[in-house]
């Protein structure tokens, strides 16, 4: 066997089929799975993805275009299969979405039989509302499919990108809402007793929440007119 | 060899699936033999989640 470090290249990917080295230059993508020249499957489209990187040494994770077009997804049949509880994802080929999607729907569905009171109704209101997610998430992301756009895993309604950016809203929300309920059903607080306060301490939030937001985005302009005069 | 599945903010991304589904069992094993069923305790799914999500911000912020 020869030693590998004959070459002074270093290879930049492997054979998915028979896990040979390839160097820049031999490296075939075929829908975004790289072979060698020998197992490259017979493509029905021509090649033309990948462009001959000029030079590959210097960038070893070089990452391939994004795929073609694929027509044979369709967002309406998305749609439709969306409403069944993780078909939808399952269509567009995301499977583990799909077990998440039915998984979340089993628990509402549990949740709304199980439930005590106030938070039966909640669950009751969530699953509709959870359904039409699913559904219009599966529309959106079989869309991207078609047009061959990156296919975000999380969700292709919300984004998932925007880490390090400003307050961490979400996870703060989660958490205040899952200790207000988790005292609630532990009974160390009754959510019966704070619904009067509901409304205008929503109110307040949402407010406070806006203001921030517009002092924010009124502080940015502000920068980038300071940048172009100075 | 290359670092690039080694970052903080894949990782946590990583084990984000398996700390839910383990959070999720250990709420059904509570369901099961503890004395609170999973209608009262299902908020602690909201909680982990949240705090997952803050983990994954120090992460990024700190790299």
């Amino acid at each position: 066997m020869e030693p590998v470090n004959d070459n002074p290249r270093q290879p930049a990917a492997f054979c998915r089929a028979c896990g040979k080295a390839l160097m820049p230059d031999e490296v075939q993508n075929y829908q975004g799975t790289v072979y060698c020249l020998e197992h490259m499957p017979q493509a029905s489209a021509p090649q033309q993805q990948a462009p001959p990187v000029s030079d590959g040494a210097a960038n070893p994770y070089y990452q391939p275009p994004p795929m073609p077009p694929q027509s044979s997804t369709s967002p309406g049949w998305a749609f439709v299969l969306g409403l069944i509880p993780g078909v939808g994802a399952i269509y567009n080929g995301q499977y583990a979405k799909g077990f998440v999607h039915a998984l979340i729907t089993g628990v509402l569905f549990s949740l709304a039989d199980h439930g005590s009171g106030s938070t039966q109704t909640l669950f009751e209101m969530c699953i509709p509302v959870w359904i039409f997610y699913m559904a219009f998430e599966a529309y959106n992301t079989a869309k991207r499919r078609m047009m061959g756009e990156h296919v975000d895993e999380f969700s292709s309604i919300f984004p998932n990108s925007n880490l390090n950016t400003g307050f961490p809203v979400l996870p703060i929300l989660l958490i205040v809402v899952g200790v207000v309920f988790l005292l609630d059903n532990l009974q160390w607080l009754s959510l019966r007793a704070l619904k009067p306060y509901a409304g205008p301490v929503l109110m307040i939030a949402v407010g406070v929440f806006l203001l921030l937001a517009r002092l924010k985005a009124n502080a940015r302009i502000g920068q980038e007119a300071h940048h172009e005069r100075s | 060899m290359n670092g690039v599945n080694v970052q903080p903010v894949s990782l946590m991304r990583a084990v984000r699936g398996p700390i839910l589904l383990i959070t999720i069992g250990t709420l059904f094993a509570i369901d099961h033999v503890g004395p609170y069923s999973f209608s009262t305790t299902w908020p602690a799914l909201l909680i982990v989640i949240g705090v997952m999500k803050l983990m994954e911000r120090a992460t990024s912020s700190a790299s």
